[in-house]
């Protein structure tokens, strides 16, 4: 098609950028000490892994600072419940649009791993595995205690309904932490 | 937010894995554009929102979450908080890019953009007639968000424009009537 880009390889492209946006790239690529290469990738890459599900479901972005307040103002079984059933929406469709396996590593290392910090539920994940899917998963916030508590109850549910694995959590102000064992 | 250029378009040339692009193929092929234009369309979106969730650490909840909220929470509460998060983004966009206060500005550096892509409606549309202005917004939480959209869109319409407005209300579809000065 006309205005494709060239493919000089089969991982090279040259694209042409509206001049504004070109220099607003490069500007932030500098400032977060990325190249401007890195950043496209990682831009185009969210692109791909967000992108269908944005235009079909249209979620919603608030600040902290709204996110806080609706936290605060909502009751704590009411957030359990409804996170409950937007995960269970949400897994089986992402797993569908990325051809992923619905395994417990991927759910683990994909949906949590991947996904989970880049729509701000969470701003750090690690895992650690120990054995054969065995893992130890530690989420980091700012949104207190009810939240660590939120996400525990969540997660863990949805970890146990889907896979024969044993949880245990452990929840402090700004950090939860999972542990899975297979059965 | 990223304003219309009209200078030459300069080359990036990127290293990208196949799986990726061959994603974007499909994509730009499915939208009818050029893998080019889909590019250019995504670094637009990028450097004008994303950046901004990205840099205040904002959250991207789904749909199904955001409507137990308007569900939950009294409708006065919601248009004070609605009206809030609009008022406050739109004077940072304006003061960012220094913009003057027009429907059109408003238009193109809100409502077509980062209110549409921060997911407070899914379809905008406008037409004007002889004495108004009428802004559209489609979106799918039913009669109450209709009332909070529309409370709050004109309450910013008078807030920054200094403009009065009368409202339409349907279940899914809010239209503003904004008097034209």
């Amino acid at each position: 098609m006309r205005g494709d880009p060239k493919f000089s390889n089969k991982t090279n492209i040259t694209i042409s950028v509206d001049g504004q946006v070109g220099d607003e790239i490069r500007q932030y690529a500098e400032k977060q000490g990325l190249s401007t290469n890195s950043l496209v990738n990682k831009i185009l890459n969210d692109y791909v892994m967000f992108g269908k599900y944005f235009q079909d479901h249209i979620p919603v972005v608030i600040s902290p600072k709204i996110f806080s307040y609706l936290l605060g103002e909502v009751d704590e079984k009411i957030w359990i419940k409804s996170w409950e059933i937007a995960l269970g929406e949400v897994t089986p469709e992402v797993f569908m649009m990325h051809n992923l396996e619905p395994t417990l590593d991927n759910l683990v290392r994909y949906l949590l791993g991947n996904i989970g910090s880049r729509v701000g539920i969470f701003d750090k994940f690690t895992c650690q595995e120990n054995g054969t899917e065995n893992y130890k998963l530690v989420m980091v916030h700012k949104y207190g205690i009810k939240w660590s508590r939120v996400l525990s109850t969540s997660f863990s549910n949805m970890f146990v309904k889907a896979f024969p694995v044993k949880v245990t959590t452990q929840v402090s102000a700004n950090t939860l932490t999972i542990e899975i064992q297979k059965k | 937010m990223v304003k219309a250029s009209h200078r030459k378009k300069p080359n990036i040339t990127i290293i990208s894995d196949a799986k990726t692009l061959n994603e974007l193929k499909k994509w730009a092929d499915s939208k009818g554009l050029s893998m080019n234009g889909l590019i250019n369309e995504v670094l637009t979106k990028n450097i004008s929102f994303y950046r901004y969730v990205s840099e205040h650490e904002c959250m991207i909840i789904p749909p199904t979450i955001y409507a137990d909220m308007i569900d939950i929470l009294p409708e006065k509460t919601l248009v004070d908080l609605v009206s809030r998060i609009i008022s406050e983004m739109v004077q940072s966009i304006f003061a960012h890019n220094n913009l003057s206060y027009t429907m059109d500005s408003m238009v193109k550096f809100y409502f077509e953009s980062v209110g549409l892509w921060s997911g407070l409606y899914s379809i905008f549309k406008r037409y004007s007639d002889m004495g108004s202005t009428n802004l559209i917004f489609e979106h799918k939480y039913g009669i109450k968000w209709s009332k909070i959209i529309a409370q709050s869109i004109s309450n910013l319409m008078k807030g920054t424009l200094n403009l009065s407005s009368e409202y339409k209300i349907l279940p899914n579809t809010v239209i503003l009537q904004v008097d034209k000065r």
